[in-house]
């Protein structure tokens, strides 16, 4: 009974020497599991960072196909096209360059004649930040974004002879 | 015929084909997916671009005259001429309403069951089907999605420059 109760880890056991508990194999597998959850919330948090250049490029994608819709309702480059832009960007959070190209003006007021084409261009830099330590500036990768997309106007500009 | 039922009521192994069994299923999975979306995008695109043709032959059709006395009203005849003619041209379908790729290979086709055009309400109705095809198409043949659209015009202020 004695002999028992003296036995490492017995009742009035003294406490293990350091040596003896990093050889030991007691509750090894609940370290193993701290380990292996902390390796998968890593993982998880690095694709879901990742996640965010997708959703960047999709807004991106979004605001050219709008910005093209309105070009062809209106079938000329007027404010309410650049109105449209100033207010996704403040949607979105981006701010991309606009560039329309390819395309043949009617008249000199930036008409586009019906069944004429146009190409919207976006370009953007997206800072993918890597890690942000607290002691220095953080880490950041550019990531050059473009979108081009292809309209044509819907509207039949009568001119004059 | 021994020898196959020792095989059959054998257990080993049997690890390996379920692995293969999950494998398959997996990537069969992943193939439907994929082919749904990509054949729900290129159906979104062409009823982007049909509705597009058809707006624009609709506003090339309307009679301007007839706005002046607060009237709408189409040459149906035109619409139609212009409806086709944005297929060929700017679609580049073929005489058959095919759509091939720069590479030369069939995507789509388009089969119109009926084009009704109105000159009073300016109105221009396009129904049919999308046939095209798909990787799965050795099992259900082609794949027929069916569109129908309405284009009409009701604006009766006198449009384009002044």
């Amino acid at each position: 009974m004695n002999k028992q109760r003296r036995k490492p880890g017995g009742r009035f056991s003294p406490p293990f020497p350091l040596k003896q508990v990093l050889s030991g194999r007691a509750g090894s597998t609940y370290f193993e599991l701290m380990i292996k959850f902390i390796i998968v919330i890593t993982l998880m948090a690095t694709v879901l960072s990742f996640l965010s250049i997708f959703t960047v490029y999709l807004n991106l994608n979004h605001m050219c196909g709008r910005i093209v819709r309105v070009i062809e309702l209106d079938g000329q480059i007027s404010d309410n096209v650049y109105d449209v832009f100033f207010r996704l960007k403040e949607q979105t959070g981006l701010s991309p360059t606009i560039t329309i190209e390819d395309v043949t003006y009617c008249d000199g007021q930036q008409r586009i004649q019906l069944r004429e084409t146009f190409t919207v261009r976006l370009k953007y830099n997206h800072s993918f930040t890597v890690f942000s330590p607290s002691s220095s500036p953080p880490l950041q990768i550019g990531i050059p974004m473009e979108v081009r997309i292809t309209g044509m106007s819907e509207k039949y500009w009568k001119l004059l002879e | 015929m021994n020898k196959a039922l020792t095989i059959l009521k054998s257990k080993h192994g049997d690890g390996l084909i379920f692995v293969f069994i999950i494998v398959f299923v997996i990537f069969t999975l992943t193939a439907m997916v994929i082919e749904y979306y990509r054949m729900d995008t290129m159906y979104q695109q062409i009823d982007y671009v049909l509705r597009r043709g058809m707006d624009s032959s609709v506003e090339y059709a309307m009679l301007d005259e007839y706005r002046r006395d607060r009237y709408a009203r189409m040459d149906s005849v035109l619409a139609q001429e212009k409806l086709y003619e944005y297929l060929y041209e700017s679609v580049k379908l073929d005489q058959d309403l095919n759509k091939y790729s720069d590479e030369g290979q069939w995507v789509y086709a388009l089969e119109i069951e009926s084009l009704t055009a109105t000159d009073d309400p300016p109105r221009l109705v396009l129904k049919g089907y999308l046939k095209t095809r798909s990787i799965f198409s050795f099992l259900t043949g082609e794949v027929r999605l069916p569109f129908n659209l309405t284009s009409a015009n009701a604006r009766i202020d006198e449009g384009g420059s002044p």
